[in-house]
């Protein structure tokens, strides 16, 4: 009795927290919450000759094409049919749409306002994002990307407020109050530059149409303090109307797929040789005057041409398979896989963002002669995006491997918690990643991707051209084409990794993911204002 | 107060001294007090009253400025959301394109 009397006196409002927003690196808004409305009706309060013209006057509204007027207002009209006192007529209608309805001064309608996401930059950066759906409640929650792995942070707490009613409803001044204040979800600034992020976005969608590609990605990535400057994946999904699409696109291939890494690894097997003193950038190699013959199997170069007693610098610059089988051997298993382990591999990389994978390593005993000498050049291994990037990363910067971060700063009403650079180990020497860093230089300089390269900047990298796996074995048609580097390479303001899934114009390296890399370097000098030095 | 009898012949009448004791007086609570404070428990009561029905009567309002506050809070955050949407990289390009700029081709570097 004292609850029903309760009930009867007092009135609860759940107060709902706005979900919080998400900035660019300059504060530009990249995702914030919009409040729209939906249109219901009361059947039994609307006369029948009401209904025929209401449905007629919201469809000249809702509808843009005289010729659909009809269809509308019959939808409409049979919504108001029925034997309901209330019934849903149109949901997501923004506010002009709301204050023409409301113009028409209609008897019997009314709105409830529903809060969703809002992106002023469209379907811009969807896999960093991810998306905002509902959960089992009907409540909002927040999947993949951003939206899901900062779900705690962003969504914050409803709150409610209670106060004595009147007899019409309305709250007495004097009555008893009891506010429970909502807390709105916590913001995030992203270190995402995104003028990076629109030119890697304007490239990348070029590429994928120029190379006739089935994917294309990029992620570019602050050598120095692992912050995430752009990351872009195509094709790609609306974020607001992503129930439109396949599953299949949610992933964020940067950190969800894996791939082999083909010949842009070389740089890290060389570079740990180096590190052990194995080898030096003039040591000749002594098997590769052909094909290396291994368990059965024989190691060819990708074009078939051989360079006897070439240097470790030229294997770099001809990616010489044979030449990599030999450093890989000089470095032996025990050696690679402790280096395979520091790069990060086999553990993810901790990025910022849900759904992230990691294949596992292959355990050392499982490892035969072949799998050694097919790894050193990048076969026979699985990693993905982010991992490869920030391993390149570590040469970069003289050595570190650093922890890659989407998210500047988390920031709420009163307090902005701020995510410091994140150093995990030191992986190389400084001197070990000059050294490599200039064999990546003349990799770029005098390799097959030096027609592209744009003249007078220092850049440090390399392409790579994996074969896919299907059903046992190598599709020599079908590849991952890939090129990694950074640049200025003195001073690295960027690294970048630019991978096209099964380009159809050319299935290299070198003449796909090479010039999309070296496209969106030319217009990172412009905004770095990095004048060329050579 | 204390009554005192005199040793007189028995003609003479018995007098009675009436001894006030000034302390007893000064304990006395003053009416005046009394007064003010009836006077001013009406006084509250009515006001009170007055308040009441008066404040009752203001709910009707302050539902009105609630949903004043929610209207406007609404509107800033479409303003906030329009402002986003025209400051857009997506947007300034497409108008950028529209009135003539196109990407820089060559850059020449002064040494």
């Amino acid at each position: 009795m004292q609850a029903k009397g309760e009930n009867q006196h007092f009135k609860d409002t759940a107060v709902e927290a706005e979900r919080g927003k998400i900035f660019f690196s300059d504060k530009a808004i990249l995702a914030t919450s919009n409040p729209s409305f939906s249109l219901y009706g009361l059947p039994k309060v609307i006369t029948q000759e009401e209904k025929l013209k209401m449905s007629y006057l919201l469809a000249k509204i809702f509808v843009d094409d005289s010729s659909q007027i009809d269809a509308e207002a019959k939808n409409i009209l049979n919504s108001l049919q029925q034997d309901l006192y209330w019934v849903p007529i149109k949901k997501g209608l923004d506010q002009k749409t709301k204050k023409k309805i409301e113009d028409l001064n209609l008897i019997g309608i009314g709105f409830n306002t529903a809060s969703g996401r809002f992106y002023p930059e469209g379907s811009s950066s969807a896999h960093l994002l991810g998306f905002v759906g509902s959960d089992a409640k009907g409540g909002q929650k927040g999947y993949f990307g951003l939206e899901g792995f900062y779900e705690g942070e962003l969504k914050g707490m409803p709150g409610f407020l209670r106060h004595e009613k009147d007899a019409l409803g309305l709250p007495i001044l004097i009555g008893k109050f009891l506010t429970n204040k909502a807390n709105n979800g916590k913001d995030l600034v992203l270190n995402i530059d995104r003028s990076i992020q629109f030119t890697v976005e304007e490239v990348l969608k070029q590429g994928l149409e120029k190379y006739g590609a089935k994917a294309v990605s990029a992620v570019v990535m602050d050598p120095k303090t692992g912050a995430i400057l752009a990351l872009a994946s195509f094709p790609s999904y609306d974020p607001i109307k992503y129930f439109s699409f396949s599953s299949d696109y949610y992933k964020n291939p940067i950190v969800a797929d894996t791939y082999e890494p083909g010949s842009t690894f070389k740089v890290l097997v060389m570079a740990a040789a180096l590190n052990e003193e194995l080898v030096e950038p003039d040591t000749t190699c002594d098997i590769c005057n052909g094909p290396v013959q291994l368990g059965g199997f024989a190691i060819r170069t990708w074009n078939n041409k051989y360079y006897p007693d070439t240097t470790m610098k030229d294997v770099i610059i001809h990616s010489d398979n044979t030449g990599m089988v030999f450093t890989g051997m000089k470095l032996g298993l025990d050696k690679f896989h402790e280096y395979l382990e520091n790069y990060g591999f086999g553990e993810p990389s901790d990025i910022d963002l849900q759904d992230e994978s990691s294949p596992d390593l292959r355990p050392k005993d499982e490892w035969r002669e072949i799998d050694l000498a097919t790894a050193s050049f990048g076969q026979g291994i699985a990693i993905t995006p982010i991992q490869m990037v920030r391993a390149v990363a570590s040469i970069a910067n003289g050595g570190y491997l650093m922890e890659p971060h989407v998210v500047r700063e988390i920031k709420d009403e009163k307090n902005t918690f701020e995510i410091k650079p994140k150093m995990i180990r030191q992986v190389i020497k400084e001197n070990t990643a000059k050294i490599m860093t200039e064999m990546m230089v003349k990799a770029v300089d005098e390799g097959e991707a030096k027609w592209a390269k744009p003249k007078g900047f220092k850049i440090a990298g390399k392409t790579g051209t994996a074969q896919i796996p299907v059903a046992g074995h190598y599709d020599p048609n079908k590849t991952i084409a890939s090129f990694v580097g950074f640049a200025p390479a003195d001073d690295p303001k960027f690294v970048m990794l630019v991978l096209y899934n099964q380009p159809s114009s050319s299935i290299f390296g070198s003449e796909t993911a090479a010039p999309t890399f070296f496209e969106i370097a030319k217009e990172l000098f412009v905004y770095y204002k990095i004048a060329p030095t050579e | 107060m204390a009554l005192l009898l005199c040793n007189c012949p028995k003609t003479s009448f018995m007098t009675i001294i009436k001894k006030f004791d000034p302390e007893e007086y000064s304990n006395k609570f003053p009416k005046k007090y009394v007064v003010f404070a009836v006077v001013g428990i009406l006084v509250l009561s009515i006001a009170q009253i007055w308040v009441n029905n008066t404040a009752v009567s203001y709910g009707e309002k302050l539902e009105s400025i609630a949903k004043l506050k929610s209207t406007l809070e609404m509107e800033n955050t479409f303003l906030e959301n329009e402002m986003a949407s025209e400051l857009s990289l997506t947007n300034i390009a497409t108008k950028s394109s529209k009135l003539g700029f196109s990407k820089i081709e060559s850059i020449q570097y002064i040494r």
